[in-house]
């Protein structure tokens, strides 16, 4: 996948899983342009949200990432960056 | 079931794969089923528990990853908690029946003429802010069935169910006749989150006596005008012009969800309706104000008093 089909992916996969945050405060569009970093936490979500997020992104992609693990991350552009670097 | 929910677990090769498979148990099984579950564990689920919770804070201090067999009774665990909040000595009898792709009604059998049908559109996850089987204890199955609506994946409620029409208002029109609902003493609709406004609008149009929107969007949400090719609140205001016994509407909301006080405001303005804060300064209600009030003990009372 590319760096733009991943934020693509990752973007459905939080519409998905309800993170009204991404549209509340307007995170989508400067995410999927990569001229805006995301900090996950400021996502506001709740333990449902992380593990809906966590399967897509194993589905979608093929990479394995825990949802314990997501928040340590510390941001969209570096989840997008890690799960390119496992592909 | 449970041989079925052990094959699947047994098959799962990642802590993602079983946390979806616990994800769709969780948003379909009932009370009898998870009491049954709860059973087939034998006599060594409590100390198996309580080993958890010691490597539980051994891996919180130190690091580390739960490990997928440990999920599985993780799992359990945590919806059995939730489960007893509803403090009844046995489960709810509901049994689960597949009435279409996207619809599933719970009932316990029995003469339907002295019962309620509880419509509820489930919102984000695809259930009613709670596991199935612990919103349905918090019900009386001898008196109430309930006709759970999800959506399509990734398209919401906002465009009905593909099985039922190609509208909402198509969906709407069916439901009737699926759910058999002239069979029923009383028919009533409830929506959490994504599925508070097709509640409004459901209950509006069938004009049903009561609905209840828990944590419900705006009637100025643009994905939904766009999908009705109208603003949702003059829809709704037809709908309430066009009735001649509106419903008993119910608009709840946490406290603290600060986006979900402003989109029940602005529904109050479209139609006649009740406000119902959930919280206060002691009680954090966030968007989920199921939480709070089954942590209190309060959602039966809550929903035998605003909805049923």
């Amino acid at each position: 996948m590319t760096d733009q089909q991943v934020r693509e992916m990752l973007v459905e996969a939080l519409e998905y899983a309800s993170v009204i945050a991404l549209r509340d405060k307007n995170f989508g569009a400067g995410f999927l342009a990569g001229t805006s970093e995301v900090p996950i936490d400021a996502l506001d979500m709740d333990s449902l949200a992380e593990m809906e997020l966590c399967i897509a992104i194993e589905v979608n992609a093929g990479v394995s990432i825990v949802p314990e693990r997501l928040r340590r991350i510390g941001t969209l552009d570096r989840l997008v960056a890690l799960i390119r670097s496992r592909q | 079931m449970i041989e079925c929910y052990r094959r699947a677990a047994r098959r799962c090769r990642s802590v993602n794969q079983i946390n979806a498979l616990h994800i769709t148990l969780a948003n379909r099984i009932t009370p009898l089923e998870l009491v049954a579950l709860r059973d087939a564990q034998g006599p060594w689920f409590a100390l198996r528990m309580l080993l958890w919770q010691g490597r539980h804070l051994l891996r919180r201090l130190w690091g580390g990853e739960t490990p997928p067999a440990e999920l599985c009774d993780r799992w359990l665990r945590k919806l059995l908690g939730l489960y007893a909040q509803a403090a009844k000595p046995q489960p709810e009898t509901y049994r689960r029946r597949k009435v279409s792709r996207h619809l599933r009604l719970y009932s316990a059998g029995g003469a339907r003429h002295d019962k309620t049908l509880l419509i509820c559109f489930v919102g984000s996850s695809q259930r009613p802010f709670l596991p199935v089987p612990v919103f349905l204890q918090h019900l009386d199955a001898a008196r109430t069935d309930v006709l759970m609506v999800g959506y399509p994946r990734g398209k919401g409620h906002r465009h009905g169910l593909p099985e039922l029409g190609r509208t909402l208002e198509q969906t709407i029109d069916r439901l009737p006749g699926l759910a058999d609902i002239g069979a029923y003493r009383r028919c009533v609709a409830l929506g959490t989150s994504g599925g508070g406004t097709p509640a409004l609008l459901t209950a509006l149009r069938l004009q049903l006596p009561a609905v209840l929107s828990a944590g419900g969007g705006s009637p100025t949400d643009p994905r939904w005008c766009a999908a009705l090719g109208e603003d949702v609140g003059e829809l709704a205001r037809r709908y309430v012009a066009a009735a001649t016994h509106p419903p008993r509407v119910v608009l709840a909301f946490g406290v603290d969800a600060q986006k979900d006080v402003v989109a029940a405001q602005a529904f109050a303005a479209c139609v006649p309706a009740e406000l119902r804060p959930v919280g206060d300064r002691r009680q954090h209600a966030p968007h989920n104000l199921f939480q709070p009030l089954l942590r209190r003990r309060r959602l039966r009372g809550f929903l035998e008093s605003n909805v049923m």
